[in-house]
């Protein structure tokens, strides 16, 4: 589980966009031991599952099929099969969405969608998960649910989101990427977080506070 | 549903066959009535038919490829050329060469708007919705001052624009028949595709399908089917807009409903408002067919806005 | 005029009486003559219509014609003014003419007559004894009566030449192939089928009708005509449209040039169409 973090326009989308393959780029990564440049686009998809910032629909489709599309990968192209839309039931049921599996994507609130669109990603069931601004919208509860699903996986998935709360992201996320100016600055785990490197980060004075054995966050400006 | 529509398709076509200028006895057929039946009749029933099916399934496709509902073979701009293309051959007198010449000009225009509208091979929508736009204003520019040119073809012109399915031939009725499979097959397996289409580039393309290659593919059979059914009927206008809102209205939504249903539901509608086309008035005379077309589906259509206004706008 | 042939008739009196009479005939005439002749007989003239020009060009008024539409052929001189659907109103202005004979009404609008000097004359004849008619009206306006009846004379002596068939022929006239187009009840056409000793099967009360390929074989013509020109460019020859393979009709194909346009042509186009209707019997 890795937190992304930095302030708008530091470079993170870019950066998730880049490693999914939806903006050109120079250079190279691996990924599963291979060369990035070098796999095919279904077989990246089959890789990386990418929830970006903002998605659209403009057709009608009710929310249990918006969700079973991100089977995609695993079906034959022509047909989705009985173990994908078992597989999205599932899905739908973690996130909380099952309800609303037969209202129009379009008609949910905007935390409601965002839910059934994480739903839909983590559907993918792909090794690696790039999350941008997952949390947007959504409620708290929802918010620690869906981060203790994370949690949950974190031993067989790589699970990269970007997210803007400190004080969340420090205390559910192991390790963390700073952005700034469009430049990846540190790659740090839990304990190396410093607040005088925060600080420079973000622009703001940073400090933490640790009470009941947890770490809180305040900040000022300057 | 999809047994109404085939219900409404056979109804269309057995009405088709039974009715016409000249009253037949389909049980006990002289032989003029038989020679009407099979040289006349069923040669236009079914090129209506085909007609129909394949501007459904263009302004489908074309909606899908644009991301837009108001997307059809007007939008993009291939009607419009493909009808410069058939006014040319109108003007140089080669009339038997309309749907040559039509088809033609049906895939400069697709050429040209795919060459203004791509970008590295990617069409963007927006750019591909003006380019189109623009390229019809421009035929139809051009259509205009040939029509100024010559006034004595002006109503040769003019006819020819409305659309109808007097000059159906078996050979017609086989060639677009052949271009409709064509088109059909090419795209069959991409129902789910289709659906993911309807997301943002950015999240269809990295739930595995290739958006731009598909865009190239739908719009390429659109403009397919597009530039023969105006080469063979002239311009009809608004079968690519409301068969496919009127189904998806119907609730076929899914592309492995919406398409197959367009089919049926534009041979459906064509081959019933042809009839109304060729029986409307008396004596043999005919309307075009464009004009039923127009005014029925116009209507009908402003009735589903007025009624059912809050499902078309789940569209974005 | 009226006053010429009053004065005539008192002519007989006596001789020196006549002779001041004559006096003032001549100047009387004069008076009338300058004070009335742009309405009484026209001398510059645009032909908007080009069936009209051989008419002119018979009745001697080939030098009045100062414009024509860029379609006529028969007067070579003339000023070029546009189309009969568009012509340039600024080109027609500057001829000056008296007198503008144009196609109908459809074609010169009220809104263009306010915006012309001349005279308007329509001449859009359905039926060849309406040509005759038309002739002669000319001929009153262009102060040529005479030529005028010679002209409607020999055209009536041409109609009375024709040999009477056996039968009746039946007809239908494609003026357009594609939309399907043939001549209605209004055309000139029908006229010039019945004077040949034809009938022209479609008896819709138009000039041209669109009608169902279907029609056309349950009407059973004897004889299919289709015009080639610049309605009917370069249609399919009917014999090779497969719709049509069951037609037992004869296919004939005549330029619209010499059929279509209702002018002295007409005549002519009788004449051969009997011609046709007595060869295709006698086969």
């Amino acid at each position: 589980m890795v937190g992304v973090l930095g302030n708008n326009g530091s470079g993170k989308s870019t950066f998730l966009n880049v490693l999914s393959g939806q903006m050109d780029f120079a250079g190279d990564y691996k990924v599963g031991g291979r060369k990035f440049q070098e796999i095919s686009h279904t077989e990246s998809a089959r890789q990386i599952g990418f929830l970006p910032q903002e998605a659209a629909l403009n057709m009608p489709f009710d929310a249990f099929y918006v969700v079973l599309t991100g089977r995609f990968i695993h079906s034959d192209g022509r047909i989705y099969s009985e173990q994908d839309v078992s597989q999205t039931e599932k899905a739908m049921k973690r996130f909380d969405v099952y309800h609303l599996k037969d209202r129009l994507f379009n008609a949910l609130s905007g935390g409601e969608k965002q839910r059934v669109l994480l739903a839909r990603v983590m559907n993918m069931d792909t090794e690696i998960f790039l999350l941008d601004e997952p949390f947007s919208g959504i409620d708290i509860l929802h918010q620690i649910r869906i981060v203790d699903i994370f949690r949950q996986l974190r031993m067989e998935k790589i699970i990269m989101v970007v997210i803007h709360d400190l004080s969340f992201a420090i205390h559910h996320f192991s390790r963390f990427l700073f952005f700034r100016d469009g430049l990846l600055l540190y790659d740090m785990s839990r304990d190396e977080l410093d607040p005088q490197k925060l600080s420079d980060i973000f622009g703001v004075r940073v400090g933490f506070v640790e009470q009941d054995k947890r770490m809180f966050v305040y900040t000022e400006e300057i | 549903m999809r047994l109404v529509l085939l219900v409404a398709l056979l109804t269309a076509f057995v009405a088709g066959l039974s009715t016409g200028a000249v009253k037949i006895n389909l049980l006990n057929m002289s032989d003029i009535e038989r020679n009407i039946f099979f040289d006349v009749r069923l040669p236009r029933v079914v090129l209506a038919g085909l007609v129909g099916a394949a501007l459904a399934l263009s302004g489908v496709l074309f909606q899908y490829v644009m991301k837009n509902p108001l997307a059809d073979s007007f939008t993009t701009g291939v009607s419009a050329s493909s009808a410069m293309g058939a006014v040319i051959a109108i003007m140089l007198g080669l009339m038997p060469y309309i749907p040559l010449f039509a088809l033609a000009g049906g895939l400069a225009g697709l050429y040209l708007v795919y060459r203004i509208a791509s970008d590295r091979g990617r069409i963007q929508p927006i750019t591909m919705l003006l380019a189109g736009i623009v390229l019809s204003t421009f035929a139809s520019a051009t259509i205009s001052f040939m029509k100024f040119l010559s006034d004595d073809a002006v109503s040769s012109i003019i006819f020819w624009l409305m659309g109808g399915f007097q000059a159906a031939t078996v050979s017609k009725d086989m060639i677009l028949f052949g271009v409709i499979c064509l088109s059909f097959l090419l795209i069959r397996g991409d129902y789910l595709k289709l659906d993911i289409l309807c997301f943002d580039d950015t999240t269809a393309s990295s739930t595995g399908v290739n958006v731009h290659r598909l865009r190239k593919k739908l719009f390429f059979a659109a403009a397919l089917l597009t530039s023969f059914s105006v080469g063979y009927a002239g311009i009809i206008g608004f079968v690519g807009l409301i068969i496919p809102h009127i189904l998806r209205l119907g609730n076929f939504v899914k592309a492995s409903y919406l398409l197959p249903a367009s089919l049926i539901g534009g041979a459906a509608f064509m081959i019933a408002t042809d009839l109304i086309a060729r029986t409307i008035l008396q004596e043999g005379q005919e309307l075009p067919v464009g004009v039923i077309t127009s005014s029925i589906g116009g209507v009908f259509f402003l009735y589903l806005l007025i009624k059912r206004r809050k499902e078309l706008f789940y569209f974005n | 005029m009226i006053q010429k042939s009053e004065v005539r008739s008192q002519k007989t009196e006596t001789k020196k009486f006549r002779l001041l009479l004559v006096k003032i005939m001549l100047v009387g005439t004069t008076l009338c003559l300058m004070a009335f002749s742009p309405a009484q007989a026209y001398e510059k003239i645009v032909v908007l219509y080009p069936a009209v020009s051989p008419i002119l060009i018979e009745l001697g008024a080939l030098d009045m014609i100062v414009g024509t539409t860029r379609s006529d052929h028969a007067v070579k001189d003339a000023v070029k003014v546009g189309s009969h659907l568009r012509p340039n109103i600024e080109l027609l202005n500057a001829l000056a003419p008296d007198l503008i004979i144009a196609g109908s009404r459809r074609a010169f609008p009220e809104e263009m007559k306010e915006r012309v000097k001349a005279d308007i004359f329509y001449y859009d004849p359905a039926t060849l004894d309406d040509i005759l008619v038309k002739i002669r009206k000319i001929g009153a306006m262009l102060g040529r009566k005479d030529k005028a009846e010679n002209l409607v004379a020999r055209l009536k002596n041409m109609l009375s030449s024709i040999r009477p068939l056996t039968g009746q022929p039946s007809v239908i006239y494609e003026v357009m192939a594609e939309p399907l187009r043939v001549a209605g009840k209004k055309s000139i056409l029908t006229s010039i089928v019945s004077a040949a000793g034809g009938k022209n099967l479609v008896g819709i009360n138009r000039k041209h009708a669109v009608i169902s390929t279907e029609k056309v074989l349950k009407l059973e013509p004897d004889f299919y005509i289709y015009q080639v020109g610049p309605m009917n460019k370069n249609p399919v020859p009917p014999g090779e449209r497969p719709f049509y393979k069951s037609l037992k009709a004869k296919f004939i194909r005549v330029n619209e040039l010499e059929f279509a346009r209702p002018g002295i042509n007409a005549f002519d186009a009788v004449l051969e169409l009997n011609r046709i209707f007595r060869e295709e019997a006698h086969e």
